[in-house]
C-alpha cells in the first residue's frame, strides 16, 4: 500500500498493469510505476513535473506531450557506457531498474548555475552567436569555440564506445502501413484479410494510436479494446507482420522505407541480443496513417512545467490513469480542448477553467469550472512549476496544469521525403499532404487531415480498397466501424499579442515570438531562413510542436497568409536514429569481411606477422627466434631467397580465366601490347591502359590453350579489372566470342623463387613433366600434375628477378601444398617470405607496383612506352598519344641510391637538382618506393624524375620538407639486381 | 625425397552449427562447374548439358535437377552445375562438356553451406536483401546477391537452402550466419 | 534505390556499381578520321541533363551484367532498364 500511496496522482482504470509494479530512479531518487507506463507517465504519477532545463536559457521544463514530438522532457538514460542522452521520457517504456537523470544543468536540477542565461536573455536572442563571436578573429578558436562547445548541445555523451549490439534487416511486402492507429489497424486488417503481404509498424509499444488515449467507442466497444481485438487478428494472419516499437523514419526512392525497431530498450537486459534493428522495407505500396500532432499556442511564460498539450493530458488520464494536475485549466481554440475537460471530469479530476479563444456558445456544461469564451491566457506563474494563470482580462485562476490545444497538424513528414510539399487546408487550419507524394504512397486518416474518428475510418476504408485494387486483390467487404463524430471546429489562434512576457514557440530551442519578429525585421522572412536564424525546428524534435506555429506567427507579423509565407517540409529521419543503428553489426572486425589465403593457417603456425591488403590478410614477414626487428626477418628472407630458394603465397593476385574463340583478339584490345600472337604454353607481361591513356593495371597473362588464357591482375585491382573487362565485352564488342570468369579463389598459387627453385619443384611436379630450362624456359606455362596426379598450373615467371616459378593447385590443396613446398625445400633451406621481402625484391629489380601506378602514370613514365602498340586499336592507345602526355621533359622511372650509403632514403621525397631550394618550381619528381636492399647493403629507391633516363650518374637532392631533410642521391638504373636478367633465365 | 602427397581441406573443415530451429552445415562434398555457351551456340550448349547430365538448360533464376546434380541458371548464358560426383567423374564430365561449351571448374572457388530449419528465413532476413518469400522464391529458385558485403549465390531446395560464397572469406560468411542466428534465436 | 533488372526483377541498388553516361558504349575507333578528337570527346564530354539520363550500371553483386538504366536525374524515377549488350547491338556495335 505504501507503494500505491507514493503514486499520488494515479487514477483508476487505464492501460497499465497494476499487478506488475516497476522500480526506477530519476536523479538518484527511487520511484515506482507499472508495466504499461512510460517514464513520463510514471514521473507524473509520482508528482514529478520539473524534468529538465531548457537548452539555451536553462529554464525549468516539464513534460509537454505524450509522444515522440516531445520537446522538453529529455533525459539521459542508463549508466556508464550505456548512457544515452536526449531520450524522450514520453516514449521511454518503463522497465524495472530503469535509471534516468535530467540534463542541461550544472549542479542540481533546481539550482542550475547556467540558469543565469535566462536573465541575460535580452542579449542572447536570435542571431546572437552570428553577431557576437565574429571578432576578434583569433578569439574564435581559443576562447569562443571552447565555451560554446561546453555550453551547447543537448545532454552529454559517455565518451565511451557504445557497448550495445545493433543489427539491420530486410523486409518485403505488398503494403506497408505506417502507424497502427485506427486508420492503420483498419487498413492493415482489410489488406491482411485480402491476402496481401502486409507490414504494419508503429512507434508505440501498444497498437491503437490515439484510441488508447481517448474515450471513443467503436462498434459499441471502447476504442482501446477494439484496437486489442484488431491487433490480435493481425497477429494471427501469417501474411501480416505487426511491428510495435518500430518507427518508420524515412521514405526513400522506389518504395524503400527505413524503420527502426527497438528490440530490447524496454527490457532490463538485452541478453546478448541487438538493442535495435534498422529495417530496410521494400514495398509495392505504402499507406501513411501516422495520425496528427497537436500544437500549442504562444502566450506569456507558456513553458512552465505543468503547461501541456491538451491531447497529452487526455493520454495521461485515459491511457496511463495519471492526473497531470490536481486543478487543471484548459486553453483552446477548438472543440478538441473540451474533450480534455470532459475526460478529466469523467475521471474525477478538478477542471478549474476552460478558456476558449472563440466567441461562441460553450460546447458543453462543466459544473464548477470557470468558462471563458473569447478569452486568452496571457501569462502564467510558478517558479519551478505552474501555480496559476492570468487572462488578458487580468483575471487570475489557480491551476497546477494547463492543457493547451492550438489545433492538430497532420503528420505529413514522410510525404515530404521525396520533395513533396504539403498544402494548407483552411478548414482544419493545418498543412495536409500535397499532391506530389513519394511514388506508391497514399495517406489516410488524421495524417490526411481527417480529424474526426468517423472520417478517419471512411478515409482509411476508401484508400485501402483503392490500394488493394491496384495490387489486384479483392478487398474484404467488412463494414466500416461505426463511431461517434467529433468535430474540431477550429478558429485559428496562434499567439497572444501585446504582452511583455516571453511567449515560447519552440520549447526545445528556446525560440520565442520575439525571435521570430526579429528574424522578420532583419530580413529572414523565408521559412528556411527563419529556421536557420532562430534555430526553430532544429534538434531532436525537429519542430513537431513548433514549426507550424512559428510559421503562422511569422505570417501574422509579415501580414501575409500562411501559404504565402511558406511551407514546412521534412527530411528523414522522422525521429532520431542512433548512428550505431545505422552501422548495425558492421563494427570492429565485422566492418568488412576478411579474406584468408590458403596458407593462412600454416602461416599463423609459423608466427607470421600479417598485413591487410584490401580485405586480404597476407603474411608480411615470418619472424624467427632471436629476431628482434622486422628488418632482420625481411633481410634474411630476401637473402635466403636470392641465395637458395624462398616461397611466397601469391594467391591474392587476381586470376581471370578468359576463354572463347575470340579470347586472343579480346586481349589485344584490352592490353596495350599484343597477345593474339602469344604461343600456347607461353606467358607475357601485359600492360593495361585506361581509355584516357593512363596505366590501369599490369600483370602477366598465360596462354593455356588455343582459346584459353589466364590473366593475372594486381591484388588491389582484381575487382576493378574484371568489371572493366566485362564492360568491354558487353558494351563495346558484344559479339566477340569471349567468356570471363574469376578464378582467383579457385587456385592456391605460390611463388617459388631463387636459384634452387627448380630443384625444389622437381620434388613436387610429377616426373612425366619436364621442367628443365630447355623444356620449360623463362615465360613458359603448362597444365601439369603434382604430388601424384593433382591437377596444377605452372608458370615460369619472376617478380623477384630470380629464377622463379608460380605454381597453382586447387585451393583445397593450398594448405597441404605450402607444407609440401616447405618439405621439398628442406634440403635447400627454403624460407617462406612475406609481402615485405616481396616488396624489397621487386624494388631491387625495378618493377613498378601500386606506389608507381597512381592513376597519373603513363607507359612512357614507366619506360614502357614502346609496349603500347601503334598499330592496333586498343583501349587507351589513342589518348596515350596526346601531346601533354608525351613532352620531352616527361618524368621517367629510374633508381636512386644515397651518395652516402649510410643515409636512409624516404619514400615521397621530392627531387631538386643543383642545390636549389625545395619549391614547387624546382620540383623535378618524387621517390615512389624505398627499401633497404640487403643485396646492395644500403637503402635504395625508385621514383619518377624529369628526363630521368637521360640522367643516370647525376647527383641531386631528395628532400623531405616534413622533416627538413635533404639527402644527396645518385640517379641509377632501376634494375639494381641482375640488370641483364641472367638469373631469371637460368 | 619420399613421395609428397597433398591432402584436400575444405574451407571450414566441415563446420556445423545447430540452433533451435536452424542449422548450418558445410557441404564439402559438392563439386561445381561453370558452363557457358559459346556465342550463338546456346542450342549446342543445351544439347551438351542434356547429353552429359540429362538436364535441361535452366532459365535464369531457375534450376533443373536430377538425383545427384543441380543446374543453376545464374546468367543469361551461364549456368552452374552442382554435383555429388567424385573427383574422377567430375574431371571426366568437365572434359566432355568442354568440347563444345566453355567450362571452368569452380569447386574450389566457393564455400558451400547448407542451411535448414523453421527459423531459416528469420535468420536470413537480417542479411539477405532479396525477397525469399515462397511466392517469389519457390523451391528451385536461384539468385545471386550480396550479404554482409559478400557475393552469395542462394539456391532453394525442398528442405534447405544452399548458399555459395567466396572461399577466401568463408570464415566471415559463416560468421554472418552464426551472428544472425545468435541475434534472432 | 531499386533497379528493375530485365532478367532478375527488382534488385537493390547496393548490388550495382555505377559507371556513367551510356554514350560510353559508342567508343570511337582508332581508324576514324580525326580519331584523337573523337576519343577526347568520348572520354571527357558528357551531357548533364536535368531529366532523363541513360546511364550504365553494373550488376557486380549479381549476374555481372551491364545495364543501360534510364533514370530521371530530378526525381530518381527509373523508366527503362535494358541489358547493355542488347542496347549495344541494337545501336550497331558488334565485334
Amino acid at each position: 500500500m505504501s507503494q500505491e500511496r507514493s503514486q499520488l496522482n494515479r487514477l483508476d482504470g487505464g492501460l497499465i498493469n497494476r499487478d506488475e509494479p516497476l522500480n526506477f530512479s530519476f536523479n538518484g531518487q527511487m520511484y515506482q510505476g507499472y508495466t504499461g507506463d512510460t517514464l513520463a507517465s510514471a514521473l507524473l504519477a509520482n508528482g514529478q513535473r520539473f524534468i529538465g532545463r531548457s537548452f539555451k536559457y536553462h529554464r525549468p521544463r516539464g513534460i509537454f506531450s505524450a509522444g515522440s514530438e516531445e520537446p522538453n522532457a529529455l533525459v539521459e538514460l542508463g549508466k556508464g557506457a550505456h548512457q544515452e542522452p536526449n531520450t524522450r521520457a514520453t516514449v521511454t517504456e518503463l522497465f524495472d531498474g530503469l535509471t534516468a537523470t535530467s540534463q542541461n544543468h550544472r549542479g542540481p536540477l533546481k539550482f542550475d548555475v547556467m540558469a543565469a542565461n535566462d536573465f541575460l536573455s535580452p542579449f542572447l536572442s536570435a542571431g546572437f552567436y552570428y553577431k557576437t563571436f565574429m571578432w576578434p578573429k583569433a578569439f574564435w578558436e581559443k576562447l569562443y569555440e571552447p565555451i560554446i562547445r561546453k555550453s551547447a548541445g543537448l545532454g552529454s555523451l559517455s565518451g565511451q564506445d557504445d557497448p550495445d549490439l545493433y543489427d539491420k534487416g530486410f523486409l518485403h511486402c505488398d503494403l506497408l502501413v505506417i502507424g497502427a492507429g485506427p486508420a492503420g489497424l483498419w487498413s492493415a486488417l482489410k489488406a491482411g484479410r485480402s491476402g496481401a503481404r502486409v507490414v504494419i509498424a508503429d512507434e508505440d509499444f501498444l497498437p491503437g494510436g490515439r484510441l488508447n488515449a481517448e474515450s471513443h467507442t467503436i462498434n459499441d466497444t471502447r476504442g482501446a479494446e477494439w484496437a486489442v481485438q484488431i491487433a490480435a487478428e493481425l497477429r494471427s494472419l501469417p501474411n501480416v507482420r505487426l511491428m510495435t516499437r518500430a518507427t518508420v523514419y524515412g521514405a526513400y526512392d522506389h518504395g524503400v522505407y527505413g524503420a527502426l525497431e527497438r528490440k530490447t530498450d524496454h527490457l532490463p537486459s538485452a541478453d546478448g541480443k541487438p538493442r535495435q534493428v534498422l529495417w530496410r522495407i521494400y514495398t509495392k505500396r505504402a499507406l501513411l496513417t501516422a495520425g496528427s500532432t497537436e500544437r500549442s499556442i504562444a502566450f506569456g511564460n507558456n513553458d512552465r512545467p505543468g503547461v501541456m498539450l491538451a491531447g497529452a493530458v487526455r493520454t495521461y488520464v485515459n491511457r496511463y490513469a495519471v492526473a497531470p494536475g490536481k486543478s487543471v485549466a484548459v486553453f483552446t481554440n477548438n472543440h478538441d480542448g473540451w474533450r480534455t475537460a470532459h475526460d478529466l471530469s469523467a475521471q474525477g479530476v478538478n477542471v478549474s477553467a476552460v478558456i476558449d479563444t472563440r466567441s461562441i456558445a460553450a460546447p458543453m456544461n462543466l459544473p464548477g469550472a470557470a468558462i471563458v469564451m473569447g478569452g486568452e491566457v496571457s501569462n502564467t506563474s510558478g517558479r519551478s512549476g505552474l501555480t496559476g494563470i492570468t487572462l488578458s482580462s487580468g483575471q487570475t485562476i489557480k491551476a497546477d496544469c494547463l492543457a493547451v490545444s492550438g489545433g492538430w497538424n497532420p503528420n505529413v513528414h514522410l510525404t515530404c521525403h521525396q520533395r513533396g510539399r504539403p498544402t494548407w487546408n483552411n478548414e482544419i487550419s493545418a498543412f495536409v499532404p500535397g499532391e506530389n507524394l513519394p511514388k506508391g504512397m497514399s495517406v489516410a486518416g488524421a495524417a490526411n487531415g481527417a480529424l474526426s474518428l468517423s472520417e478517419v475510418f471512411a478515409s482509411a476504408d476508401t484508400t485501402v480498397n483503392q490500394l488493394l485494387n491496384e495490387l489486384q486483390l479483392s478487398a474484404d467487404s467488412a463494414p466500416t466501424p461505426t463511431t461517434s463524430d467529433d468535430l474540431v471546429n477550429i478558429q485559428p489562434f496562434w499567439h497572444v499579442k501585446n504582452t511583455k512576457d516571453r511567449c515560447w514557440v519552440d520549447l526545445q530551442n528556446d525560440v520565442t515570438t520575439k525571435d521570430i519578429d526579429q528574424s522578420r525585421r532583419e530580413g529572414f522572412h523565408a521559412v528556411e531562413h527563419l529556421k536557420r536564424y532562430t534555430t526553430m525546428g532544429m534538434a531532436t524534435d525537429q519542430g513537431k510542436t513548433s514549426n507550424v506555429l512559428g510559421l503562422a506567427i511569422m505570417a501574422e507579423f509579415a501580414e501575409q497568409s500562411i501559404p504565402q509565407t511558406g511551407t514546412t517540409i521534412f527530411r528523414p529521419p522522422f525521429t532520431p536514429v542512433a548512428i550505431s543503428a545505422m552501422a548495425g553489426r558492421s563494427r570492429g572486425k565485422d566492418f568488412r569481411p576478411t579474406r584468408h589465403t590458403p596458407s593462412h593457417q600454416w602461416a599463423e603456425e609459423q608466427g607470421a606477422v600479417f598485413v591487410e591488403v584490401g580485405a586480404w590478410l597476407r603474411a608480411q614477414w615470418f619472424p624467427q627466434p632471436g629476431e628482434t626487428h622486422w628488418r632482420e626477418s625481411v633481410d634474411r628472407e630476401v637473402t635466403a631467397t636470392r641465395e637458395s630458394v624462398g616461397v611466397c603465397d601469391v594467391t591474392t593476385l587476381g586470376k581471370i580465366d578468359i576463354q572463347g574463340a575470340d579470347a586472343g583478339e579480346f586481349l589485344d584490345r584490352v592490353y596495350a601490347n599484343t597477345f593474339g600472337t602469344l604461343a600456347v604454353g607461353k606467358v607475357r607481361y601485359g600492360l593495361m591502359l585506361r581509355e584516357d591513356g593512363i596505366v590501369m593495371d599490369d600483370g602477366t597473362t598465360a596462354r593455356m590453350g588455343e582459346h584459353h588464357y589466364v590473366m593475372t591482375t594486381t591484388t588491389a585491382n582484381a575487382v576493378g579489372v574484371f568489371r572493366h573487362l566485362e564492360f568491354c565485352r558487353q558494351c563495346l564488342w558484344p559479339d566477340l566470342d569471349v567468356h570471363l570468369i574469376s578464378a582467383t579463389e579457385q587456385w592456391a598459387q605460390y611463388a617459388v623463387a631463387g636459384p634452387n627453385s627448380r630443384k625444389l619443384l622437381e620434388n613436387i611436379v610429377d616426373p612425366e613433366f619436364d621442367i628443365s630450362n630447355d623444356a620449360f624456359p623463362f615465360m613458359a606455362c603448362a597444365n601439369i600434375t603434382v604430388c601424384g596426379g593433382i591437377a596444377a598450373r605452372l608458370f615460369r615467371i619472376s617478380f623477384s628477378g630470380e629464377m622463379a616459378y608460380e605454381i597453382a593447385v586447387p585451393t583445397r590443396y593450398g594448405d597441404s601444398m605450402i607444407r609440401a613446398l616447405m618439405q621439398a625445400g628442406e634440403p635447400y633451406n627454403v624460407v617462406p617470405y612475406g609481402t615485405e621481402a616481396l616488396g624489397v625484391m621487386r624494388v631491387e629489380k625495378g618493377h613498378a607496383a601500386g606506389n608507381e601506378l597512381v592513376g597519373t602514370t603513363t607507359a612512357l613514365n614507366l619506360g614502357l612506352g614502346r609496349m603500347v602498340s601503334k598499330k592496333k586499336d586498343c583501349i587507351g592507345n589513342v589518348l596515350s598519344e596526346r601531346e601533354g602526355l608525351n613532352t620531352d621533359d616527361a618524368i621517367r622511372l629510374v633508381g636512386f641510391k644515397p651518395v652516402n650509403t649510410a643515409d636512409s632514403l624516404v619514400a615521397g621525397s621530392h627531387f631538386v637538382s643543383g642545390g636549389r631550394d625545395a619549391t614547387t618550381e624546382n620540383d623535378e619528381g618524387w621517390m615512389s618506393s624505398v627499401v633497404y636492399s640487403p643485396s646492395m647493403g644500403h637503402s635504395i629507391g625508385i621514383g619518377f624524375l624529369t628526363k630521368g633516363h637521360e640522367r643516370l650518374g647525376e647527383t641531386l637532392s631528395a628532400v623531405n620538407p616534413l622533416r627538413n631533410e635533404r639527402i644527396e642521391v645518385e640517379v641509377v638504373s632501376a634494375h639494381f639486381v641482375d640488370p641483364d636478367g641472367e638469373r631469371l633465365r637460368g | 625425397m619420399g613421395n609428397i602427397s597433398l591432402k584436400a581441406r575444405s574451407a571450414l573443415n566441415g563446420a556445423s552449427f545447430d540452433y533451435e530451429g536452424f542449422s548450418i552445415r558445410e557441404r564439402a562434398d559438392i563439386k561445381l562447374l561453370s558452363i557457358a555457351a559459346a556465342s550463338d551456340q546456346q542450342t549446342v550448349a543445351s544439347g551438351e548439358l542434356k547429353a552429359h547430365c540429362g538436364l535441361s538448360w535452366p532459365a535464369i533464376t531457375q534450376s533443373t535437377s536430377s538425383s545427384d546434380t543441380h543446374c543453376l541458371g545464374l546468367q543469361s548464358e551461364q549456368v552452374f552445375l552442382l554435383s555429388l560426383h567424385n573427383d574422377k567423374d567430375h574431371a571426366t564430365l568437365a572434359k566432355k562438356l568442354a568440347e563444345k561449351t566453355v567450362v571452368t571448374d569452380q569447386s574450389d572457388s566457393w564455400v558451400t553451406l547448407e542451411i535448414s530449419g523453421l527459423r531459416t528465413l528469420d535468420v536470413l532476413e537480417r542479411i539477405c536483401p532479396i525477397d525469399l518469400n515462397e511466392g517469389t522464391f519457390s523451391v528451385g529458385s536461384v539468385a545471386r546477391t550480396t550479404m554482409e558485403h559478400l557475393n552469395v549465390i542462394i539456391f532453394r531446395q525442398k528442405q534447405s537452402y544452399i548458399l555459395l560464397s567466396a572461399r577466401s572469406s568463408a570464415t566471415s560468411f559463416l560468421h554472418s550466419l552464426t551472428q544472425s542466428a545468435e541475434f534472432v534465436i | 534505390m531499386i533497379i528493375e533488372h530485365p532478367l532478375l526483377g527488382p534488385r537493390d541498388a547496393a548490388e550495382f556499381v555505377y559507371l556513367g553516361d551510356a554514350s560510353l558504349i559508342h567508343r570511337p575507333s582508332k581508324d576514324d578520321t580525326n580519331a584523337a578528337v573523337a576519343f577526347l570527346e568520348y572520354q571527357y564530354l558528357r551531357d548533364n541533363p536535368a531529366g532523363l539520363h541513360r546511364e550504365l550500371w553494373y550488376h557486380e553483386q549479381g549476374d555481372r551484367s551491364w545495364l543501360v538504366v534510364t533514370r530521371n536525374t530530378v526525381t530518381h524515377e527509373i523508366t527503362d532498364v535494358q541489358l547493355a549488350k542488347d542496347v549495344a547491338r541494337s545501336e550497331g556495335r558488334s565485334r
